[in-house]
């Protein structure tokens, strides 16, 4: 199973074996990863799962949809180039390895 | 005879609930009445390219299409029931979360979904006439999604009143179509759903400010015991996402214009800025202070019985609850409130219980502060210096410890003399007021095409372009 690797805005690593098809922001919750709050519940609608992606692995994900992209606007902390809402990163086996780096706040 | 288990999507078995079913067929029509009287004006045979919810899975929001605003699928949902789920606060702490209502807080219950379903029909009233003057067809659409939106919110707050509290709850339900915003005989609950909502920015600002704290209480009953009452916040809070980010990138997109203009004409005070037909920062700042003031007194007394009680009985709980580590009972712990004494705002220590008003609203405040920051990146880009401020927290307050005493944006205590002579430096003065809306005089509604107060945003709704005909008019 491809995995998933959380890094706290501390530093700290937590790695999480992710099922392909499963989103980056649901597999947080349900392994209980601190720092992806995911208030609207994943529909794309806050930025409380904002996540930078490691920018080795952020080639490998589908471009952002415009809708993503306006959300991204109203995040906590400022987006970055590599900025992505892990509601809308599904996990597959090329992302494995994935590193994913949550902001200090994300309201 | 309407098919309403086909025209309701609904994830609450409505088909097997006979009670429901005859409820619904007499507040339904009563309902349509309520939105054809006081929804959005003179827009009812509008196609308006709306997201309807049609399940709770996230593909479930993804439906985009045009829907006349009366015809909207008003669906009734709940998050998926937990089987485990616990009361997670107060003296039930433990037990498991209540599937019917307990009858010993019968009564507080319906009051907590009785005020809090009152806010839903009243903000629609508050901007029924704000269709006339939209600032394009992306806003209007934007507005007609957050209306329609809290009408589904109303008719959550229905299913419950109807579904768990009998004959009571459908005299409720009704008198929540009966009241109305602004009427002196007959208003709404609270205070600030009592407000004209004016102009556009003052739209933007209640939905940035107003809708925040619906998204505050909303969290704090998505810890209720009660679970119903949970699961159906719980769902409510997404639509409410969507609301904050409509107002916080409406007023951010009236800053970035009024900093581009500022920026091109090298213009500074507030009457060279009007004169180029956007609106000065200082009237933003104006317009924040008063929308920011109104919402706090919405959290209610700074120290009271009422939310002691609520979370003691484990009905209503902290923001974020289950995430707080802590003892969840809070029968030793103490919280800091503030109170005017000798001329002074001093702050005093009460149990903790007692302050979870005061709590709510310091959560709140401490989002709403990074709202203003990202709003002020705006002139930070335009290398501006001017910056924009939420106001003492005692300012231009009517309930709590800070009522009745006249509090400056710094939190210096005033006569009221003194606080009047700086009131319309502070909040809209009329004039204000009569120059924003004189700005804002009639639609725009050529595709793509926005008024001059306003920047675009930078994408469009649903991967749609800017000049897609988001609202069609019949």
């Amino acid at each position: 199973m491809p995995k998933v690797i959380y890094v706290s805005s501390a530093g700290d690593s937590h790695e999480v074996d992710v099922p392909v098809g499963t989103t980056v922001m649901s597999a947080a919750l349900q392994n209980g990863i601190d720092g992806i709050v995911a208030e609207c519940g994943g529909v794309c609608m806050c930025s409380t799962c904002h996540v930078f992606v490691d920018e080795k692995y952020f080639d490998k994900l589908p471009p952002a949809q415009d809708t993503e992209e306006a959300v991204l606007e109203i995040s906590a902390e400022e987006r970055q180039p590599t900025s992505r809402l892990s509601c809308q990163i599904k996990m597959t086996d090329a992302l494995d390895g994935l590193i994913v780096r949550m902001p200090a706040k994300q309201r | 005879m309407i098919d309403y288990i086909d025209k309701i999507p609904n994830n609450v078995d409505l088909g097997q609930d006979r009670l429901l079913q005859r409820a619904l067929e007499h507040w339904q029509p009563a309902y349509l009445n309520w939105w054809y009287d006081m929804g959005p004006n003179e827009s009812h045979a509008f196609e308006v390219y709306l997201r309807t919810a049609i399940s709770v899975e996230p593909d479930g929001w993804a439906q985009f299409g045009y829907v006349r605003m009366p015809e909207y699928r008003w669906g009734i949902f709940l998050q998926p029931r937990d089987a485990s789920r616990q009361v997670n606060f107060g003296v039930h702490k433990g037990q498991p979360a209540w599937q019917e209502v307990p009858a010993e807080y019968r009564s507080a219950l319906r009051r907590i979904i009785v005020t809090q379903g009152d806010t839903e029909p009243a903000s629609v009233e508050q901007q029924r006439l704000l269709g006339e003057s939209c600032p394009s067809l992306y806003d209007l659409r934007n507005i007609f999604q957050v209306n329609v939106e809290e009408g589904r919110h109303l008719w959550a707050m229905v299913y419950l009143l109807h579904r768990y509290f009998g004959r009571d709850g459908r005299e409720e339900a009704e008198a929540l179509l009966e009241r109305r915003s602004g009427d002196d005989d007959n208003p709404r609950i609270l205070g600030a759903f009592n407000e004209p909502t004016p102009d556009w920015l003052a739209f933007f600002m209640f939905t940035f400010f107003t809708d925040r704290d619906g998204k505050f209480q909303l969290s704090a009953l998505a810890e209720s015991g009660f679970d119903p009452l949970a699961r159906t916040c719980r769902f409510m809070l997404t639509e409410e996402a969507h609301h904050m980010f409509v107002g916080e990138t409406g007023v951010s997109r009236i800053i970035q214009r009024t900093c581009e203009v500022m920026k091109e004409h090298k213009v500074r005070t507030p009457s060279d800025v009007r004169a180029l037909g956007v609106i000065d920062l200082e009237t933003i700042q104006k317009y924040l202070n008063f929308h920011y003031s109104v919402t706090l007194d919405l959290f209610g007394s700074d120290a009271s019985s009422n939310a002691a009680t609520y979370y003691t009985s484990g009905l209503k709980g902290r923001f974020d609850e289950t995430k707080i580590s802590d003892d969840h009972l809070l029968h030793d712990a103490q919280y800091p409130i503030f109170e005017v004494v000798n001329g002074k705002v001093v702050a005093k220590n009460v149990p903790a219980f007692t302050a979870l008003n005061e709590r709510l609203r310091d959560d709140y405040i401490r989002e709403v502060q990074g709202g203003v920051d990202r709003w002020n990146r705006n002139m930070e880009k335009a290398g501006l210096s001017f910056r924009l401020k939420l106001p003492h927290k005692g300012f231009h307050r009517a309930i709590g410890n800070f009522a009745g005493h006249s509090i400056s944006l710094e939190g210096e205590v005033l006569s009221e003399e003194a606080w009047r002579k700086h009131e319309y430096e502070w909040v809209p003065s009329p004039e204000d007021y009569q120059y924003v809306q004189s700005l804002m005089s009639g639609r725009v509604v050529e595709l793509g095409k926005f008024a001059n107060w306003i920047a675009p945003p930078s994408r469009g709704v649903n991967n749609q372009p800017l000049n897609f005909e988001y609202v069609r008019f019949n």
